[in-house]
């Protein structure tokens, strides 16, 4: 009996061992097979090359060299980043604004408003589209209405097909996003440290500049990377809503992997993406840097 | 014992893994289906199940880069049967995606039209890798009550009168087609560098005439639906038949200039796994019933049975590799976006 002990201890630290190493395993094996690998198997492509429809696997640097020479992929990238960055910071400024309102409600009522504002996201993207396509279009419900109204007597025709069209769209499409993190980096704040403001003297304007906005920055930082990130990876939005204007980055990588079967660009392009992405997540950390160290 | 539960839940999960998969999968297994709208209706996928005790999964494109990327995607495997129209059955069959035709299982061939028994236009050294299935064109649709006579040239897209009440397919290799065709020049697939230049400024020219592109059927026929448009450089005969079935008063018509004429064949994947369900379902499909049951639903023109009213394919000029798609997908991209 007495050594039986040290032997199921030995074999369970064993296994306690194993399973450790399991975990590991897992938690690096499984980022790595489903995310790292993938990522750069597209990066690898963009260094190859085509020639008669054939991909050759000779390294080189054309595919970003024709980015910046060739026929419009440079300015196309510059306009979706530009139409980006006014989605981002309108989402922002809206989901700010929404984020305080709920915020000041008592903790019942906050739950039922955030809902009703998430509720967008239990339906399909594309349902989405269609219903604002259906609502801007020139029969739709918003000339209809003002037609109806007297207020115009022909409709609006740049609603819809139109800039001002994707915008509005990406706008609605994404605001979810933005207000989620934002809400919930305002939740986290104690209340009594509003208190204690207020106890101080503390105007409600100077609580909000000093206290719940500053707090407030990672989740406002966290909204604005995800309103970029999705809106200028969009490529169906933009081309369903926005008629001849609809051409965004996101349309010239996916048009490279049709019939023009041209992976190495459309992977090259994909890299410019990623990079341009990677870049906003950067930028957002670093702001919040800068808060710590203060 | 948390691995127990959690044991417990996973084996669970995989129990409703099997059991969704056993749903779905008839006796005779199950023909996955690549294929354009109206190519697989409900009507004959009933029958069929019936008749065969095959289940029929179809997966919809809307195009021809959508269905090459999703063939691509897995070589082919997640399909057995793949609709390729005919000026891409070779970048089908040189990528490997799909295999060629086993005539001995083919034994509904019979019953194709004369013109389309050769299945010249699908054969590469020696093997052929489509059966013809269904033709059609690229028409001009046009609103009856803005031109009480057909319009005669393709050029009315060009007109001012009609700008931002025109809609125009988005498909970089049939844009690309449709403007050498109305500027006149003979080989539409095969074009030089000055042709393209010529190619490219007049479909710039058409761009700022545009209401928008649209992509797929139900595309072209909503947003005409929801907008004043009366002029539509369409993807095919349904655009008009769909319009028509709305209650939306339109013609269409092969102008004087020609157009592009397609032909879509049935296909084997080279990734299938269930060879036999796919010929059963293109043995089923090849009948005479099938093709002229497609030709009045949805307006194709079917290779099994002579149809109707489409007296037009004498002037409309078959599709063929063009030169080079990855030119023209960059010149088409230029198009897209010019100011």
């Amino acid at each position: 009996m007495s050594a039986a002990p040290t032997r199921s201890d030995t074999s369970s630290c064993r296994r306690a061992r194993a399973l450790v190493a399991l975990r590991h395993a897992l938690n690096l094996g499984l980022p790595i097979l489903f995310v790292l690998i993938p990522i750069l198997s597209f990066v690898l492509v963009s260094f190859w090359t085509l020639q008669d429809g054939q991909i050759v696997r000779t390294f080189t640097l054309a595919n970003y060299r024709s980015f910046f020479t060739e026929g419009s992929y440079l300015p196309v990238y510059l306009s979706t980043v530009w139409l980006s960055l006014q989605v981002t910071f309108v989402n922002v400024t809206l989901a700010t604004a929404i984020a305080l309102f709920i915020f000041r409600r008592t903790p019942r009522v906050r739950f039922f408003i955030l809902m009703s504002f998430m509720l967008p996201l239990f339906m399909s993207y594309i349902i989405k589209v269609y219903a604002i396509r259906t609502i801007l279009g020139q029969r739709g419900l918003l000339n209809e209405g003002l037609m109806a109204l007297g207020l115009i007597d022909q409709p609006i025709e740049v609603l819809l097909f139109s800039r001002t069209a994707i915008f509005v769209a990406l706008a609605v499409i994404y605001l979810p996003y933005a207000i989620l993190p934002i809400y919930l980096a305002l939740d986290r704040i104690p209340a009594n440290y509003l208190a204690a403001s207020a106890d101080l003297g503390a105007s409600a304007l100077q609580g909000l500049r000093h206290i719940v906005l500053p707090l407030g920055r990672p989740g406002i930082a966290a909204g604005a990377v995800f309103t970029f990130i999705l809106t200028f990876g969009d490529f169906v939005t933009p081309q369903m809503v926005g008629g001849t204007q609809g051409f965004t980055f996101g349309r010239i990588v996916f048009s490279q992997f049709g019939l023009a079967l041209n992976w190495p660009l459309g992977s090259a392009l994909a890299v410019i993406l990623l990079a341009t992405t990677l870049l906003a997540v950067a930028l957002a950390g670093l702001t919040l840097r800068r808060e710590h160290v203060r | 014992m948390i691995w127990t539960s959690k044991a417990v839940a996973a084996s669970l999960t995989v129990f409703a893994l099997l059991a969704s998969g056993a749903a779905y999968a008839g006796p005779k297994g199950e023909v996955r289906l690549l294929a354009y709208e109206g190519y697989a209706d409900p009507a004959w996928t009933e029958e069929f199940e019936k008749e065969t005790g095959i289940t029929v999964k179809v997966t919809y494109v809307g195009g021809v880069d959508e269905q090459i990327a999703k063939m691509k995607a897995s070589n082919g495997k997640d399909y057995d049967v793949v609709t390729v129209d005919t000026a891409s059955l070779k970048a089908f069959a040189d990528q490997k995606l799909i295999a060629p035709i086993d005539k001995q299982k083919l034994t509904s061939a019979k019953n194709l039209l004369p013109a389309f028994r050769s299945m010249d236009n699908a054969t590469f050294d020696g093997a052929t890798y489509g059966v013809p299935w269904a033709w059609g064109s690229l028409g001009l649709v046009y609103d009856k009550k803005t031109f009480p006579t057909p319009p005669d040239s393709w050029e009315v897209l060009w007109d001012p009168a009609y700008k931002g009440k025109v809609i125009s397919l988005d498909d970089a290799n049939n844009d690309i087609n449709f403007g050498a065709i109305v500027l006149g020049i003979k080989d539409p697939f095969n074009l030089t560098d000055q042709q393209m230049a010529e190619v490219k400024a007049k479909l710039i020219a058409l761009k700022k005439n545009l209401l928008t592109y649209f992509a797929g059927f139900d595309e072209g026929t909503t947003i005409w639906s929801e907008n004043n448009v009366v002029l539509m450089f369409s993807m095919g005969e349904l655009a008009a038949i769909n319009l028509q079935k709305k209650g939306f008063d339109v013609g269409y018509v092969i102008p004087k200039e020609g157009a592009v004429g397609w032909l879509d064949n049935l296909t084997v994947s080279a990734g299938t796994s269930n060879t036999d369900a796919a010929y059963a379902w293109m043995n089923f499909a090849l009948q005479k019933k099938i093709g002229a049951d497609m030709a009045k639903k949805y307006g194709y023109g079917a290779t099994t049975d002579a149809p109707q009213g489409m007296d037009y394919a004498d002037r409309l000029i078959w599709a063929q590799n063009p030169e080079n798609y990855t030119r023209r997908q960059a010149v088409w991209n230029e198009v897209k976006a010019s100011e």
